[in-house]
């Protein structure tokens, strides 16, 4: 009798080992690849209203500097997926060979750039700079750079174009009376604009160019995607509904505050900032046009074909 | 044996060019992905590319000239600190500890600051990059004074050398080799600090080339840029090293 008992004691234990590691959540290693910025929340709201696990996702989130650094976590495969980095170094990083796939799209334009001044300036609007005074960006082939490219030409602007770094810096700068203008992101520097210190002088949404245009990308790892492929569709269905509840849920836009410590009057307004059908995760349009700039901004040493720019979309994580 | 420990430099070389051998293999094996570190050749074929595109050439001789100029006026502050420090002992046993918090300090950090108070141009870089060389060179040249030999300043002592010679015949020499020491410390912070501004505030010579080429993924080329400031340093150190061994002839 009692070795009957141990029998089945000895088979329970064994099916509970052998049925454990099917019942785990798949663990996913994300990179979000800046912080406070509105569109990096959407994660966090996967994570904190449970929508990952609902989908049987164990989701980690590290945050990386922006740019080129967030990018390499995924290609050396020390990260999954990569949330919100930009398309133009996913092209040039696809160009080279990095194992790099985009799954969907985190912004398309730029409308929640915004360039300002001090209140005391002349300058009104973009239109106002005159020959020579400094119209601000971050860093040369950036998202700034590329705005600011694309506004100076639709409007005729013979301002100078300055790299100014990153908007603490390029604040600095303009409230020291270095250049004329500076630049930011929603919702950055709008305890500023409330207490009326600095005025906005225009938005990417004048970038006319580049609306509709995917400029930030969800992307993965390819190793990690051909292993792992139903785990990317499941990941990219729980994006979504996790983008939709931080843009319709005033407890996530608090949450949203509180994270960043920022005031809940500056971020109220961030789904208008970023209105929901420019960060849908689908589609990812323009890439013959960011293919084209890729180029011209000596990204790519010469354009992508059409089966290199299919193949490197796989849209919500199915194959091309 | 014993030849090779004549040619120390033959001896580097030969270091350097078997790392470079194994790297290349681990390339060409896939040990190590392509996409994150190139082949050595492969950085140095990519020279003529970053000339075409970003005039290396040029940047080199920039980063060169602003570490040359950090690296002045880092002796001029640093030795006459580092002299009164030694001098008036008080001071130099008070203000020591906080020079040398001072120089583990990031001061890289603090660039925000600097671009508010010089601007965004070359200023900035110097003065930047002159601040941990001076307090290094400062910290060995009092260091170097304080370690001269008693027994030699007794001797000269007792053969009456007046204070200058005894600074200049005796002190000088016999804290050389601190003194150098502290020198070359100073010129690798100074030179890696505007190497290090450069790259974050995308502006003067090599660490912009780095930091677009990296934001581009042209690694061979990041590379080609990085092995540059490899030479502006080993340009110091041999030079540096030149003098020393002409002031104090062994």
């Amino acid at each position: 009798m009692s070795k009957t008992l141990k029998s089945l004691v000895i088979a329970a234990a064994g099916v509970a080992v052998l049925s454990a590691p099917a019942l785990a959540a798949d663990k996913v290693r994300l990179v979000n690849s800046t912080k406070v910025v509105f569109e990096t929340e959407h994660p966090y709201t996967g994570l904190e209203e449970g929508i990952f696990k609902k989908h049987d996702l164990d989701v980690s989130v590290i945050h990386g500097s922006g740019g080129a650094a967030s990018l390499q976590a995924i290609i050396t495969g020390s990260q999954d997926v990569v949330w919100g980095n930009g398309v133009l170094g996913v092209l040039s990083a696809y160009a080279k060979g990095a194992p790099v796939r985009i799954l969907g799209n985190n912004i398309r334009g730029v409308p929640d750039l915004y360039w300002y001044v001090k209140s005391d300036s002349p300058i009104k609007k973009f239109t106002d700079l005159k020959e020579g005074q400094e119209f601000a960006y971050s860093r040369p082939g950036s998202t700034t750079n590329l705005a600011a490219i694309f506004i100076k030409d639709a409007l005729g602007l013979k301002a100078k174009l300055v790299s100014v770094g990153g908007p603490s810096g390029s604040r600095t700068q303009l409230m020291s009376g270095q250049v004329a203008t500076g630049w930011s992101v929603y919702p950055l520097n709008k305890n500023l604009l409330r207490e009326g210190k600095i005025r906005v002088i225009g938005t990417g949404k004048q970038a006319a160019g580049l609306n509709g245009v995917t400029i930030r990308v969800i992307a993965a790892n390819v190793n990690w995607l051909n292993k792992n492929r139903a785990v990317a569709k499941r990941l990219m269905t729980a994006f979504d509904e996790s983008l939709k509840m931080t843009y319709s849920s005033d407890k996530r836009l608090r949450a949203y505050a509180k994270r960043w410590k920022l005031n809940y009057e500056d971020v109220k307004t961030a789904p208008q900032d970023t209105p929901q059908n420019v960060s849908t995760i689908m589609p990812v349009a323009g890439l013959d046009k960011i293919n084209q700039i890729a180029l011209d901004n000596k990204k790519i040493k010469k354009l992508l074909t059409a089966a290199q720019l299919k193949e490197l979309v796989h849209p919500m994580g199915n194959k091309p | 044996m014993s030849k090779l420990h004549k040619m120390p430099v033959v001896v580097g070389m030969f270091g350097v060019l078997v790392l470079a051998i194994i790297l290349e293999l681990s390339v060409d094996f896939g040990w190590v992905m392509q996409i994150i570190v190139p082949r050595p050749s492969d950085a140095i074929l990519s020279f003529p590319v970053v000339q075409e595109d970003m005039d290396l050439v040029g940047n080199f001789f920039i980063t060169l000239g602003m570490t040359a100029a950090a690296t002045l006026i880092a002796l001029l502050i640093g030795l006459p600190l580092g002299y009164f420090l030694y001098r008036r002992e008080a001071y130099g046993i008070a203000y020591e500890g906080w020079l040398a918090a001072l120089f583990s300090t990031p001061i890289v950090l603090l660039y925000p600051l600097f671009l508010v108070l010089f601007g965004r141009d070359y200023h900035t870089l110097v003065i930047m990059g002159c601040i941990p060389g001076a307090v290094a060179i400062a910290i060995q040249t009092r260091q170097g004074l304080l370690g001269v030999s008693q027994t030699l300043l007794n001797v000269g002592r007792s053969f009456n050398v007046s204070e200058r010679d005894m600074f200049r015949k005796i002190m000088l020499p016999s804290a050389t080799p601190t003194i150098f020491t502290g020198i070359r410390l100073g010129v690798m912070y100074t030179l890696v600090n505007i190497v290090a501004i450069e790259y974050l505030i995308d502006f003067g010579g090599l660490g912009r080339i780095v930091s677009q080429m990296y934001d581009r993924f042209d690694i061979p080329e990041t590379y080609a840029s990085i092995l540059a400031v490899i030479l502006v340093s080993s340009v110091f150190y041999a030079g540096f090293g030149r003098v020393e061994k002409w002031l104090r002839p062994e």
